[in-house]
């Protein structure tokens, strides 16, 4: 059903102006129509009743001369009958009056005074009182001589007449106009209400409405129209149907695959939290929830730190920062289990790199640690348990070839045969118990540091240290040996070498390993130890001119329990261990290991190690946390810290030993500096990492005890930054920690949580006594060899110790701090340069005068 | 007055080779030696006759070797006495402790005899 809808603005104002000028139109056309017709009418009557004048004036002159009053009333009263006539009279030439027909006289007005044609007819408007407008029309009566003939039209009526043609026009008009206007608005209706319900039509469209139908079957352009637009109708309803599918069956499909991907998320053995990038939590599966004990709690929308410990709000907000930085770290579960968590930032590629938060899984790895520490407990007492019958086997023997020697063969009786015999054999048997006993103890050692080399159990002590040194020494060592053999060694080394950083003991065992190797496999000819800068690296490389190794041989010899040649005819010379555990090592230290070899013509063996600038000083290795900013400020600081602690050796005031708490917990920093008060120490306290890098360089501290988790900085990397400024790297650091997995922090030694007290100042004490710095001195040389003057021993006032110039390295690398006396002639010898570089170890040489040979 | 060696070890074989070793300290110098069993045992033999030197070994039931060489070096009346520690070498890890506790030296199993009589009298001045 269409509704009529209300007259629009412009419909109304249309209608108006459409109606106002049909009233001028109507008023002026039934206007001039009146008017028209009024003039014609006014012609009329002037010609009617000068017709009625002049029939009267010319019909009647001889009864009028004849004074006949009777017969000319009677002649006029027959005029006044004639429409519009309203009275006629006649005067004679004297202006008398003959007769008339007014009731009952002549009015005033009349009377005299009219000033007329004598001899023509005249026609004047005149107003008679009584009478109203009249149109006059006199009528000489034989040219005037027998009087005037007087009719009077009656203008009122012409004026009633046009009134009344004016309104009777109107009239017509209006009904003319009311029903152009009804058939107008019909006309109008037909055509809009097909547009009206097209319109309909199409807001229903609009509203996806597709179910209407439009009932305009006509031919004209408003039908076509509708027939398009219901087809187009047709059309959207089908496309829209088919969308509407296609979304079910997509929406179907996300909400499969989003099903299976929290089927995925809910199944997981690993715990998964997600946190958006304030850290709040977004996502949480059921076996985080397991690991934390939040089962039925929504942790939604909260922050992380409320739910779970420390350590896992801090791995959150550590993995954010960093491009693509993932993190890990050890966390705390419930019922006491340990976790392993892994965060890393979750990246949007499509918004240029925007983080949208952290994704952190963490393992149980409660069951691993216990393994592992299993299998650190094997290794440690399968050692135990080896070593001990080994050193009971390998102690008696000797004991018994000793016992044998001094106090059973000297009594026997050399001149039997078969004593001698005896007595040889015995000898021998002993030799070859005490000497298979050393081998089975190096097998021991070499299948326990390759297990724990391999099992990453290894203890590492990474300095700066001297390939060239180390090469130095290794050949020192293995030189009886060669004498013995009849060999020669010779090393080439570059001069001016960089340093390495690694573990000297253990790359002293590589050497000596590819060494004696060498040694093993020749019987005569020169070893040549050659040491030089390659890129990035040194190289060292030990060629012997043995029976070398064949081509296909080389890749195995690397592998455990490999040894080239035929085991069944040759007796293996050696454990099999050695290169392997050189290629640990090796590996560990970031280099390579490999061989040359020509049958006949000998083998050279070859590793690399990085040279140090690409390692922190400290013992970090290369590539972690490349991007640590120590220092807010220049190192102003360092370099003022040094004028301090001038001035305050200066002084030579017994000034008490400083110590820096480091902690963020102000209750156990509170603890801390109270017990070392008490203890006589003065004490300062920093709250995090950062703060502590500042007061160490500005006070110098002689000792800093160091909390590892720290907001802003935290210990592990605030040690680095310590030991990487070359004015607070001698200071002693103890580290003080709740993770029961205290790793490789940098330390000097590490105290777990809770701390016992008096534990606690005993190694502070230790480490204070250390590293005294005024009291350590070592003089190389023989003491023999030294007359001293009293300076040194008030310099020296405890501990002097004296060693050979060759080991003053073994005791640099053990740790020692302190003074290095050298006699002037002695200081070519050594890499004074290198030792001086080293942290805490301060080089005097001492001139001819102060040392006096016996 | 002769001076006191005494040896720590659980291992009675580690301990019948460290005596022997010894024996021969006895008859050139004046020397007594002494065996404990375990931790404890070391210890009240330390604190009643105060040896002048102790060979200790480390893994012992009881009170292991790093006790008893704190427990002697905290006490003043005590910390004179040199105490080698004898290990296993398979704690290294605790060298560095072992030294920080005061002990004179750190020797590691298998040890040869010879090197025990060296060090032993190097530390009495014999």
């Amino acid at each position: 059903m269409v509704t009529m809808r209300p007259m629009t603005g412009i419909f109304k104002r249309t209608f108006i102006l459409v109606f106002c000028v049909f009233c001028v139109i109507a008023v002026l056309t039934s206007g001039m129509a009146a008017y028209f017709l009024y003039k014609r009418m006014v012609e009329e009557f002037r010609s009617k009743g000068v017709a009625i004048a002049v029939s009267i004036a010319e019909g009647g002159w001889d009864v009028l001369l004849h004074r006949d009053a009777a017969t000319v009333q009677s002649t006029i009263d027959n005029f006044l009958d004639i429409e519009g006539v309203v009275y006629v009279y006649v005067v004679d030439a004297r202006q008398d009056i003959l007769a008339h027909t007014f009731v009952p006289a002549r009015p005033e007005s009349l009377q005299h005074g009219y000033p007329h044609s004598e001899y023509d007819i005249s026609v004047r408007n005149i107003t008679v009182e009584s009478i109203g407008s009249v149109m006059e029309i006199s009528a000489p009566i034989l040219e005037g001589a027998g009087g005037h003939v007087h009719v009077g039209m009656d203008r009122g009526l012409l004026n009633a007449y046009f009134w009344k043609v004016f309104r009777n026009m109107q009239l017509v008009l209006g009904v003319v106009f009311a029903v152009c206007v009804v058939l107008l608005y019909f006309m109008v209706r037909k055509i809009s209400r097909p547009l009206t319900e097209l319109s309909d039509y199409a807001a229903q469209l609009a509203q996806r409405d597709f179910s209407g139908e439009i009932s305009i079957d006509s031919k004209d352009e408003l039908g076509l129209l509708a027939r398009t637009m219901q087809n187009m109708a047709h059309e959207l309803s089908a496309l829209f149907s088919e969308m509407h599918e296609e979304v079910a069956e997509a929406t179907k499909e996300v909400r499969t695959s989003l099903s299976y991907q929290s089927a995925i998320i809910d199944n997981l053995a690993d715990g998964l939290l997600v946190t958006d990038r304030d850290g709040r939590i977004t996502l949480l599966n059921p076996a985080m929830r397991e690991f934390y004990a939040l089962q039925g709690i929504d942790c939604t929308g909260t922050k992380a730190k409320h739910y779970f410990p420390a350590e896992l709000a801090r791995l959150v907000a550590a993995a954010q920062p960093q491009e693509g930085g993932t993190v890990t770290a050890e966390v705390p579960l419930s019922d006491n289990r340990t976790g392993k968590a892994l965060a890393s930032p979750i990246w949007l590629e499509e918004a240029n790199g925007q983080c949208l938060g952290t994704v952190i899984l963490v393992r149980d790895i409660t069951h691993e640690k216990a393994l592992d520490r299993l299998k650190t407990d094997f290794i440690s007492t399968v050692s135990h348990e080896l070593r001990t019958p080994m050193t009971s086997v390998l102690g008696f023997a000797k004991i018994i070839h000793k016992k044998l020697e001094r106090d059973v063969f000297p009594h026997l009786d050399r001149g039997d045969d078969k004593t001698v015999r005896a007595v040889t054999q015995v000898e021998d048997n002993i030799g070859i118990i005490v000497s298979e006993a050393e081998r089975l103890t190096v097998l021991i050692n070499d299948v326990l540091d390759i297990a724990k080399m391999e099992s990453g159990k290894a203890q590492w002590r990474d300095k700066l240290l001297s390939m060239a040194d180390v090469v130095e020494h290794s050949v020192r060592s293995v030189q009886g040996v060669c004498r013995e053999k009849g060999l020669r060694i010779e090393t080439e080394i570059e001069k001016n070498l960089p340093m390495v950083f690694g573990d000297r003991g253990r790359l002293v065992q590589v050497v000596l390993n590819l060494l004696s190797n060498a040694i093993k496999f020749m019987d005569e000819g020169v070893i040549v130890c050659r040491v030089r800068r390659h890129g990035d690296t040194i190289l060292t490389s030990i060629a012997d001119q043995g029976v070398g190794i064949l081509a296909d041989e080389l890749p195995l010899i690397f592998e455990k329990f490999k040894q080239v040649g035929d085991t069944l005819t040759e007796k293996p010379k050696g454990t099999g261990l050695g290169l392997p555990i050189c290629k640990q090592i090796v590996t560990r230290h970031k280099g390579e290991i490999w061989a040359e070899s020509i049958v006949g013509m000998g083998s050279t063996f070859h590793f690399t190690l990085p040279v140090a600038r690409d390692f922190k000083a400290d013992g970090s290795a290369p590539g972690e946390n490349e991007d640590i900013f120590c220092w807010d400020e220049d190192d102003a600081l360092g370099q003022e810290g040094s004028a301090m602690l001038v001035e305050s050796m200066d002084t030579g005031q017994e000034i008490q030993p400083l110590i820096l708490v480091v902690d963020d917990d102000p209750s156990l920093g509170k603890y801390l500096k109270q017990l070392f008060r008490e203890e006589g120490f003065r004490v300062l306290v920093a709250r995090n990492g950062r703060q502590a890098l500042k007061m160490a360089s500005k006070h110098l501290p002689n000792l800093i005890t160091m909390d590892l988790m720290m907001p802003e900085m935290d210990g592990k990397t605030a040690i680095r930054c310590l030991r990487s400024n070359p004015f607070t790297r001698h200071i002693p650091i103890l580290v003080v920690t709740a993770l029961s997995d205290t790793e490789e922090t940098g330390g000097n030694v590490a105290l777990l949580k809770p701390v016992d007290a008096d534990h606690l100042l005993e190694t502070a004490n230790i480490l204070l006594r250390d590293h005294d710095v005024s009291r350590s001195c070592i003089v190389v040389g023989e003491r023999a060899d030294f007359e001293f003057d009293d300076g040194l021993t008030v310099f020296c006032p405890s501990r002097i110790t004296f060693c050979p110039p060759h080991e003053i390295w073994d005791h640099v690398q053990e740790g020692f701090k302190g003074f290095v006396f050298m006699p002037h002639e002695l200081a070519d010898e050594l890499d004074l340069a290198g030792l001086s570089r080293q942290s805490g170890v301060q080089v005097l040489i001492l001139p001819e005068a102060s040392t006096d040979y016996k | 007055m002769p001076k006191k060696i005494l040896i720590v070890d659980d291992e009675v074989h580690i301990k019948m080779l460290l005596e022997q070793t010894l024996e021969e300290l006895e008859d050139d110098f004046e020397v007594e030696l002494f065996t404990a069993s375990d931790g404890e045992e070391g210890l009240d033999f330390i604190r009643s006759e105060k040896p002048d030197l102790v060979f200790l070994d480390i893994m012992m039931p009881k009170m292991n070797g790093y006790e008893v060489c704190r427990t002697v070096m905290e006490d003043d009346e005590l910390k004179h006495i040199k105490i080698i520690l004898l290990t296993a070498k398979g704690q290294e890890v605790d060298r560095k402790q072992g030294l920080e506790l005061g002990a004179k030296m750190y020797m590691t199993k298998p040890f040869d005899p010879d090197e025990i009589l060296k060090v032993s009298k190097e530390m009495l001045n014999l």
